[in-house]
């Protein structure tokens, strides 16, 4: 990836992250587009890539709230690299099959990125955590699959590389 | 461990893994002060043209809804305003008849107009009095500011009134000022003509016109209008008078019916 293009990809994601998705809640729900773009970006080119781009655009946003400093970039990380090994072992260049992808990942990520930090916090309120957590991804989904679906559309099947 | 070792650093794709993690942990456990330290130099540095676009966003929308709240006080305000304005007309012209009421020597009933009709085969308006209050035909209607029609049917609780602007309504009249005598009768649009004056008798623009007392329904000196025009007719002996009404009887609210023609002199409108 140019790093042009990885350069305007982490502004834009940054400004939709920070300026727009507040805009976007909805009784508390908000649409992860940060997650969604991580799994994407580790998706199409790969985990090495994956977890650069997951950690600086992470750390970034992460700056935001200094109680839990570090935990994004960890989990992003993680989240970008197993990304990348489905992309190695039973991608389907499909988007269907990366929104169900982007659904599951963002799901899994926000269970532990609300469980690790405080963990007492998300057994007191485990049931809450786990609809939260399972609204905010369909939310995701349904947010970035049209993009996805409409991007597949524009452009075609990308070559993997 | 060796070969571990070596695996690891084979391996490139976990290098940014291990960096990554390395940093995130560095990160977390660091001392809370430390941490919001850091987050506030990022948040001052990396992130602050982010920052100052969603002030500005915020400030927008703050200011969005306080338009949005505003312009329904706004709106509520200027329905107050407008039954306040429509209450003091009333005020205005409630006084006026009052005031009325007590200077004139008749007995006055109020009423309030219900509907107002220009068609055929009378120019006429209904009024909320009838003859539960002894209002029966032919008895004047009339405002502070002059007469605009007689009574010609009374229901119990409404009556109708013939106006001034009927062509089949005569009324009447004389110059107050040179006591010269004729008949009132619509002269179309918003005007009357006082018909057979003497062409000898004296009429200036400005003279009012008062009721005479001879047509047996007003009484003397009820103002009618004011002269605006005088028509001599070519050789004859008469002449017609353009009057324009005092009541503006196209916009009427309230009017008082007198029932009974007094038997002493009115005050006439100076």
């Amino acid at each position: 990836m140019p790093f042009l293009y990885y350069f305007v990809t982490w502004a834009v994601v940054t400004f939709v992250q920070v300026v727009v998705v507040p805009r976007l809640v909805i009784s508390g729900i908000y649409p992860d587009i940060l997650t969604a773009v991580i799994i994407i970006i580790s998706l199409r080119y790969g985990r090495r890539f994956g977890v650069w781009f997951a950690f600086t655009l992470a750390i970034s946003v992460d700056l935001l709230d200094p109680h839990k400093l570090g935990w994004m970039t960890l989990l992003s990380s993680f989240l970008a690299y197993s990304a990348g090994i489905v992309r190695e072992t039973i991608y389907l260049e499909n988007p269907w099959f990366e929104s169900t992808i982007v659904f599951i990942g963002t799901f899994v990520y926000l269970l532990f990125y609300r469980f690790l930090p405080e963990p007492q916090l998300f057994f007191a309120n485990f049931s809450k955590m786990i609809a939260e957590s399972f609204l905010i991804a369909v939310y995701t989904v349904v947010v970035v699959g049209f993009i996805i679906v409409f991007q597949r559309q524009r452009y075609g099947a990308r070559e993997l590389s | 461990m060796l070969n571990f070792r070596r695996g690891i650093f084979r391996n490139q794709q976990l290098i940014p893994l291990i960096v990554a993690v390395v940093i995130s942990a560095f990160l977390i456990i660091l001392p809370l002060d430390l941490r919001t330290t850091a987050s506030r130099i990022g948040t001052l540095s990396l992130l602050y043209p982010y920052s100052e676009l969603d002030r500005y966003l915020r400030r927008i929308d703050t200011a969005f809804d306080a338009n949005r709240e505003l312009n329904r006080r706004l709106d509520s305000l200027s329905v107050l305003v407008s039954r306040l304005i429509e209450n003091k007309y009333e005020n205005d012209r409630l006084r006026a008849m009052l005031g009325f009421d007590l200077h004139l020597p008749l007995r006055l009933i109020p009423a309030e107009v219900v509907s107002v009709s220009f068609g055929y085969p009378y120019k006429s308006m209904v009024i909320n009095a009838g003859s539960e209050m002894n209002i029966g035909p032919n008895m004047p209607v009339l405002t502070p500011s002059g007469i605009v029609g007689k009574t010609i049917a009374a229901g119990f609780h409404s009556s109708t009134v013939q106006l001034l602007y009927d062509p089949a309504c005569r009324v009447a009249a004389r110059i107050q000022a040179s006591r010269a005598q004729g008949i009132i009768t619509y002269a179309g649009g918003n005007f009357l003509t006082m018909r057979d004056v003497p062409a000898e008798e004296s009429a200036l623009v400005g003279d009012s016109v008062v009721t005479s007392g001879l047509g047996g329904i007003f009484p003397e000196g009820l103002f009618i209008g004011t002269v605006i025009k005088t028509e001599a007719r070519e050789g004859g002996l008469f002449r017609d008078i353009k009057v324009l009404p005092g009541a503006d009887i196209s916009a009427l609210d309230e009017v008082f019916v007198t029932p009974a023609v007094p038997t002493y002199p009115f005050l006439e409108r100076q």
